[in-house]
């Protein structure tokens, strides 16, 4: 793939994170979880790209670097190719606007003692972001498809797959560039999966954002984006489009995946039914 | 001896004023595998339960679940606890809270092998070993002496399957087996209990939202949708040409391999509206709100009807004229 | 609910805060008065009211102190793991104690009364509130939707008043109800000992005192106290048990 001059709008560079584990004897140094080994990950501006492993692979954990919630032991994180963690405020800041998330579980995702409007006003108090907040709150709602009267409800009112259309409309509040989206649809109904999943082809389509989508099926990561990062044991095994993949698997890791992919049409063995 | 490891005559589960489960039927023959396919409010975990006889107290039932001779929703906890484990067991889906963490795991499989069939200790620690060693399990041995949570999830779900099929039972009952685990383990875990239930012939009833596994494991499935099973056949029906508007959106629906096109070209239909809440549901076809094909018919109750892929629905969709 | 309702009715004919505390001195008559007189000729019915005030106020406010300090501290352990270890400790220190032992060192210090009853009560049950605050906290804490109130820039102030405290405010409540009882029979068996309250104050417990050394003597003065205790405590209960009720399913039944 030939790229343009830019630069990508998000970049890992040799990440490596480490997570102390607790003692288990008094001498020597604690042990050490090596949750990420020299990720090199990258996102341009419009793409939507997939980030595909078993748990353990250590997807959660680049997910919080790229978000912007830890910072990595060694190696650069980069935003519109400024290094994050030693910039001043002011680009902190403006990194904390334009990167967003959504998260796999929709309920956990809300305080259940706040109304969607508490919930939604949220960012643009906590981000300090100027303006008619009420205009915003009702014209992110527009975009996801949710009308004004879910403004003074619960989240316990709410089903799975509208709340996660709540947490989308939140994440689109600050007005991000980049939309990063934790198994956005494992905890929600299957016939709910391809709305879910439609609004956010659509979204990227007209807001022009950049995806990054978190999954460990890879069916929906095909679905959804132009490019999968294959991750096993904390670093990225294999990249490349999704037919790609499927149809020549490089490493081990996406053979396994690929493998264990069921589709309606086959059997256990891969036998074909109909 | 019946000719059916399982049978269910309309069945209701209720709670109060709210009908979970709106009376349903359905046979599984002996060494039938049957799949109950349903999203969250169509009131399969509630069969479930309810076949299986662990409903908590305050949930009311009618109608009969027909096993062994006996009828599970009236017959008293001594008579289900000599059944359960024996004629019929269970696989459930989060194996961390199914086996007991205070135990190990040797003993949770040999008290089953010494309770049900009167094996002496020599003897069911022999058997639990070659269970362990069927389901792939590697070194058995340092498997029995482990206690559950120094064993993966995997590990864990196997070592159910192996609990649930330790008597031989008549019937296996698994609620959402593998939603809790991996991927690729998934696949290693239904590849198993695929040989294992081919190879005792035992009957297989598999529940569970996820189509694809259905398939994979399956000759026989139901629809559940609002509490009634909407459509039921064979998977090769089914799952080929749906009859009901539901089934249909299911299947299209679902991101998989068949109907997306790797280029990128496709678009998913989704199902529109969602699922109405159990206190909101309506008089007639559940589904009619979201259908497509819906008319005024559809305001009264449809049934199942009598051809051998049957779908309760007043506007099913007409089979494509193969002869298959 | 219901529960709440029926007890609630229970409760209260006995929840007299007029009661007027004027302990008459009388010759031993019996009718006249609804609960009679005691030994002393003392109005039974007063003392019984004042009683139950009595009870229900230390009850009240060595469970409200311990309310407080046990959810600050509690709160303080869930957010700040470097506070984590020396308050859990301190109150496991704090459980270890003997309430007994403890109410007497105070009576032998301070004296018997009220204050000292309300301060040996209000250490005894702050242990049990910091864990109890503490477990839910963490619990609260380990929600997604605190991560995203921190990604928003939100202070650890913000997010322990807005989001902690309010969603963890159901279970507090239920167990305020629960050591509101234990306090009222806590009480009771200081005041029985003799090293909660005393004359010229009035507690339920106190009068079984007076009564168990009239036993044999007069007609037992001991029931009606010894009542008042049960009822109270039990109706507390019931109220913790409906309110639990209440909290619980409501949300995951219709979330479902």
């Amino acid at each position: 793939m030939t790229e343009n001059n830019q630069q990508p709008i998000l970049q890992t560079i040799g990440v490596c994170q480490e997570y102390k584990l607790p003692r288990t004897s008094l001498l020597g140094k604690p042990p050490v979880l090596d949750a990420l080994k020299e990720v090199d990950f990258y996102a341009m501006e419009g793409e939507s790209v997939g980030i595909v492993g078993e748990s353990g692979a250590g997807k959660s954990t680049l997910t919080r670097i790229l978000v912007g919630m830890e910072k990595p032991t060694s190696g650069i994180f980069k935003f519109k190719n400024q290094d994050v963690w030693n910039s001043d405020d002011d680009f902190k800041h403006e990194f904390r606007r334009s990167v967003q998330m959504v998260l796999q579980n929709p309920r956990s995702s809300f305080d259940p003692r706040m109304t969607i409007g508490q919930s939604l006003l949220q960012p643009l108090k906590g981000l300090k972001i100027g303006g008619n907040h009420q205009a915003r709150i009702d014209e992110v709602l527009g975009q996801v498809g949710l009308g004004q009267d879910a403004l003074k409800k619960y989240p316990y009112e709410f089903s799975g797959g509208q709340l996660q259309r709540v947490a989308i409309a939140r994440a689109l509040i600050p007005n991000p560039k980049v939309l990063i989206a934790d198994e956005p649809v494992s905890a929600l109904d299957v016939s709910i999966q391809a709305q879910v999943l439609n609004l956010l082809n659509d979204l990227v389509k007209d807001l022009n954002l950049t995806l990054i989508l978190i999954t460990h099926d890879l069916s929906v990561v095909s679905y959804v984006t132009s490019r999968v990062a294959i991750m096993g044991h904390g670093r990225i095994v294999e990249t490349g489009t999704p037919k790609f993949l499927f149809q020549n698997p490089q490493s081990e890791i996406t053979r396994n995946l690929v493998d264990s992919v069921l589709t309606v049409g086959k059997g256990i063995e891969g036998e074909s039914l109909f | 001896m019946d000719t059916f490891a399982l049978k269910v005559e309309n069945l209701v589960v209720s709670l109060g004023d709210l009908i979970a489960v709106r009376g349903i039927s359905f046979e599984i023959k002996k060494g039938e595998r049957w799949g109950l396919v349903g999203e969250s409010g169509a009131g399969k975990s509630l069969t479930a339960l309810a076949i299986m006889g662990l409903l908590q107290d305050g949930w009311k039932t009618s109608g009969a679940v027909w096993h062994d001779g006996i009828n599970i929703l009236t017959a008293s906890d001594k008579k289900l606890s000599t059944m359960r484990g024996r004629t019929m067991s269970m696989v459930f889906q989060d194996p961390t809270t199914a086996l007991n963490p205070v135990a190990k795991v040797g003993n949770q499989i040999t008290w089953i092998l010494r309770h049900h069939m009167r094996l002496n200790e020599k003897e069911a620690v022999e058997q639990a070993l070659a269970l362990l060693n069927k389901m792939n399990l590697p070194r058995p041995e340092s498997i029995m002496d482990s206690y559950p949570h120094q064993l993966s999830g995997g590990q864990r779900q196997r070592i159910m399957i192996a609990m649930g099929l330790a008597c031989y039972p008549e019937l296996i009952i698994a609620d959402e087996p593998t939603t809790a685990l991996d991927v690729t383990v998934q696949k290693q875990v239904l590849r198993l209990l695929d040989e294992a239930v081919k190879e005792r012939n035992c009957g297989l009833l598999l529940i569970t939202h996820d189509l694809p596994v259905i398939a994979a494991m399956c000759e026989n499935v139901a629809v559940m949708y609002g509490g009634r099973i909407v459509e039921t056949g064979s998977i090769s029906q089914v799952f080929k040409n749906p009859r009901h508007p539901y089934t249909k959106g299911l299947l299209a629906s679902q991101p998989t391999l068949d109907n997306i096109d790797l280029e990128g070209g496709t678009r998913l239909t989704s199902i529109r509206g969602s699922v109405p809440p159990l206190y909101a549901m309506p008089d007639g076809c559940a589904f009619a709100e979201r259908c497509d094909y819906a008319t005024d018919k559809c305001k009264e109750l449809p049934e199942l009807d009598n051809q051998i892929q049957r779908v309760a629905c007043w506007n099913p969709i007409a089979l494509s004229q193969k002869g298959v | 609910m219901v529960a709440i309702g029926i007890v609630s009715i229970f409760w209260i004919p006995l929840d007299v805060n007029e009661s007027d505390p004027s302990i008459r001195m009388l010759p031993i008559g019996t009718p006249g008065y609804l609960f009679g007189t005691d030994f002393l000729g003392r109005d039974m019915t007063s003392m019984l009211m004042a009683g139950v005030r009595t009870s229900i106020i230390i009850g009240a406010c060595s469970t409200f102190l311990a309310l407080i300090i046990g959810t600050l501290l509690g709160v303080l352990a869930a957010s700040l793991s470097k506070l984590d270890e020396p308050i859990m400790r301190t109150a496991d220190i704090f459980m270890a104690m003997p309430g007994i032992i403890f109410a007497l060192v105070l009576a032998s210090t301070i004296g018997a009364g009220y204050l000292t009853t309300i301060l040996a009560l209000a250490s005894f049950f702050t242990p049990a509130f910091v864990r109890v605050t503490r477990a839910s906290a963490m619990r609260v804490l380990a929600e997604d939707y605190i991560s995203v109130a921190r990604l928003y820039g939100r202070s650890k102030t913000f997010i322990t008043f807005r989001h902690v405290l309010p969603n963890i405010s159901s279970i507090l409540i239920v167990q305020f109800t629960i050591y509101f009882a234990a306090g009222i029979l806590s009480e009771a068996g200081l005041s029985f000992l003799g090293v909660g309250i005393n004359r010229p104050s009035v507690s339920l417990g106190m009068m079984l005192k007076e009564a168990v050394e009239q036993i044999g003597i007069t007609d037992p003065l001991g029931v009606w106290p010894g009542l008042g205790i049960v009822i109270l405590v039990i109706g507390l209960n019931l109220m913790g048990d409906g309110l639990r009720d209440y909290f619980d399913p409501r949300f995951s039944q219709r979330a479902r």
